[in-house]
């Protein structure tokens, strides 16, 4: 086995949990959000020689999962940093939070999924979408609030 | 400062049913089928150990025909997606189709330095350097074997050689096998193949030769690894 495949495999086995929640969330669908983390990882093994930055490993695969999500979703326009309509995948846990996610524009769900789903941080989402990090640091706050918003419209609203 | 959020969020994580095995033999299929496609067509022909040339096509870059707006879409999201020291600089706006022998298409994007290909269903990747002669994909047609019986495999990929090179496919049991290669003129100045090689057939090796038959590149590893026994078998 070679370093890359092994540390491929580090990265599965740490951080599986992180992909399947956020590509469930892409996909809406538990069964689906497996199948992604699960066709992510052996393209990233299948493509491994391409890496040129160790370094750069979590992003890159990140970008495969998300990118593989989209194929699933069948969105092939958006670009990588949306992820198109959707919400929780196991939205009858939390309807408010559910409703309030799809208020969201695509690219702010996006970074909260990959915040509170991915638990990765400012740095690391930018390096997956390709934008500062202060962008991820202003669109974050901006999503937060949005959120934080609409979930106290909805509990007034009861 | 306390994220009001993330307690919200923390409870609804599931921690879903991790399978390793199962990526390892998806990425070992994935592989094969990329190295079967090219070679179905009447280039099987037993040769033992004399390659058959094809004369190459040589295609020049602007008279293909243009990639369809959903393929540059995906070629421009790696350039406004890419993580910092990745990006590949791609001209996505300039993508072009192009059909391969064996019934399969790639699209081909140019980039600053090289080019990003798409094969259509199959694979994808980035020759930036063109520091290597045969970038090769092996894939498997996703069927999962166990036994001694190679299973059917597509092999693809592209070749940074002159034109009028010839590419070989090795067998184990001697048999030789040329490769069609389309020739893309500049800026890809780059050959490329696609070729499905049916089950029963086990490859050993792929050889790069120069149009006076001296051999520029083999690689044999990725054979080995190929067809290495699936942990879950």
């Amino acid at each position: 086995m070679d370093e890359r495949t092994r540390a491929i495999e580090d990265l599965y086995r740490r951080r599986y949990m992180a992909f399947f929640n956020v590509a469930a969330s892409v996909v809406q669908s538990r069964e689906v959000g497996h199948e992604v983390v699960q066709e992510a990882f052996a393209s990233a093994l299948a493509k491994r020689r391409q890496l040129r930055d160790d370094g750069a490993l979590e992003p890159w695969v990140w970008r495969i999962a998300l990118r593989v999500a989209r194929a699933r979703r069948g969105d092939r326009s958006p670009p990588l940093d949306e992820v198109g309509e959707c919400g929780l995948h196991a939205p009858e846990r939390d309807l408010d939070l559910d409703r309030a996610l799809r208020s969201l524009a695509p690219r702010r769900r996006q970074v909260v999924f990959l915040r509170y789903f991915g638990g990765l941080s400012y740095g690391e989402i930018a390096a997956v979408i390709g934008v500062a990090e202060g962008t991820v640091a202003a669109t974050l706050a901006q999503a937060q609030e949005q959120l934080l918003r609409e979930l106290t419209a909805e509990e007034a609203a009861r | 400062m306390n994220d009001p959020l993330s307690a919200r969020f923390d409870v609804l994580l599931e921690s879903g049913t991790p399978d390793w095995l199962d990526v390892h033999r998806r990425a070992r299929h994935r592989s094969r089928r990329v190295w079967l496609v090219a070679a179905v067509a009447a280039v099987f022909l037993a040769v033992p150990t004399v390659a058959i040339a094809l004369d190459p096509t040589i295609l020049p870059w602007n008279s293909a025909q243009r990639a369809p707006r959903p393929v540059v879409h995906s070629f421009d999201t790696m350039v406004s997606g890419a993580p910092p020291g990745m990006n590949p600089h791609l001209r996505a706006g300039e993508a072009r189709t192009v059909p391969l022998p064996d019934g399969g298409t790639v699209w081909i994007a140019p980039s600053a330095t090289g080019f990003c290909d798409e094969f259509k269903g199959v694979s994808g990747g980035c020759q930036q350097s063109r520091k290597y002669p045969i970038d090769l994909t092996l894939a498997d047609d996703g069927s999962v074997t166990c036994g001694e019986k190679a299973p059917p495999a597509i092999v693809l990929g592209n070749v940074n050689a002159q034109p009028g090179s010839m590419l070989q496919l090795e067998f184990s049991n001697g048999n030789v096998s040329s490769l069609p290669l389309i020739w893309i003129g500049p800026p890809i100045s780059a050959g490329f193949f696609e070729q499905h090689v049916p089950e029963g057939r086990r490859m050993t090796a792929l050889v790069l030769r120069d149009p006076s038959g001296s051999i520029v590149a083999k690689e044999t590893n990725m054979f080995q690894s190929f067809y290495r026994p699936s942990p879950s078998c």
